[in-house]
């Protein structure tokens, strides 16, 4: 019998490798579960002085006034407690940074007030 | 007369007879080859509840994961950790199917004192634990050195030569995330993997 040296020779390193890949395969797997609930966040940061209207806007994404992970959202309200004026302003949306503006809010033109801020997280 | 032949006899047969129960002797050989075995088993905390999170105030859990490995390797094993996701997600996954806590930034090769956020993991202790995961010595250890966990396979501890008896390592999670992490519940896992040294 005729025996293709060069074709031997492949076979004997093919399996030579199969051997090899089966040993180095001896391996053993297990599984950790993790779970965490990430619970409502939020933070209110407002200037301490509002002199103009573009102050009331969040627009500077650098310095938002709310920051929360709430997915509903969240509202703002403030109360003039010269005046005992209430506004309300609502973002029912699911901002991380919330950047918007809105022109219900904050004091009128050319007054001063002492405004008292709050913000809380909608529910669902 | 008949008294001496039976007494000859008896002389002949005690002569004769023991002949009769020569022993032969011969060997078995016997031989076999023990092949590679290992196995891996979580034997405590394969479940990680962390429970309620708040963005900023990083958890720990209620303790470590031990693992237990047993090989008949001669050269000992390699411990790898993954979690089957691509980038820096973590296996941490929103009931929303879509939102991700992302992975600690340290890594494998460099774990770092836990700064930041994400979810990281730490072998705080093992026969084969490397300087590199810090001096830390209990799962919630101040001192323990934090890694993202990858999502292909990759070794965490390697141990070298024969184990006559299970082999015991010890894993710490951490996680945090940023205040704009979307709240709810995630879950996921994360698969640990041992594998016998063949030289």
């Amino acid at each position: 019998m005729k025996i293709n040296r060069a074709k031997y020779f492949t076979f004997f390193i093919l399996l030579a490798g199969l051997i090899s890949i089966s040993r180095a395969h001896a391996i053993s797997l297990q599984e950790v579960v993790i779970s965490a609930n990430v619970i409502d966040y939020i933070r209110l940061s407002v200037p301490e002085n509002i002199n103009n209207s573009d102050d009331i806007c969040q627009n500077d994404t650098s310095k938002p006034w709310v920051v929360t992970n709430n997915d509903s959202g969240y509202f703002i309200s403030y109360e003039n407690i010269e005046s005992n004026i209430k506004q309300l302003s609502i973002f029912s949306r699911f901002l991380s940074s919330d950047k918007g503006c809105d022109n219900q809010f904050g004091p009128q033109n050319n007054s001063v007030s002492n405004i008292q801020i709050t913000s809380a997280g909608l529910l669902p | 007369m008949k008294k001496y032949i039976l007494y000859t006899l008896l002389i002949l047969s005690l002569i004769v007879l023991p002949n009769h129960s020569k022993a032969v002797t011969d060997t078995v050989d016997l031989s076999t080859d023990v092949m590679e075995f290992i196995s891996i088993s979580v034997t405590q905390n394969d479940s990680i509840a962390f429970g309620n999170l708040t963005p900023g105030s990083p958890l720990t859990g209620s303790g470590g994961t031990r693992i237990s490995v047993t090989t008949s390797s001669q050269f000992g094993y390699d411990l790898a950790i993954s979690d089957s996701v691509t980038g820096s997600n973590s296996t941490l996954l929103h009931t929303n199917v879509t939102d991700r806590i992302a992975d600690y930034a340290g890594t494998i090769g460099t774990p770092t004192i836990w700064s930041g956020t994400g979810l990281g993991a730490s072998l705080y202790s093992g026969t084969g634990k490397a300087v590199k995961w810090g001096s830390g010595t209990t799962y919630n250890d101040a001192l323990n050195k934090y890694a993202g966990i990858p999502e292909n396979s990759t070794v965490i501890m390697e141990k070298s030569g024969y184990l006559a008896n299970p082999d015991l390592s010890y894993i710490g999670w951490k996680v945090d995330v940023p205040n704009n992490q979307l709240t709810g519940s995630y879950a996921g896992s994360v698969t640990l993997t041992a594998t016998a040294k063949i030289n």
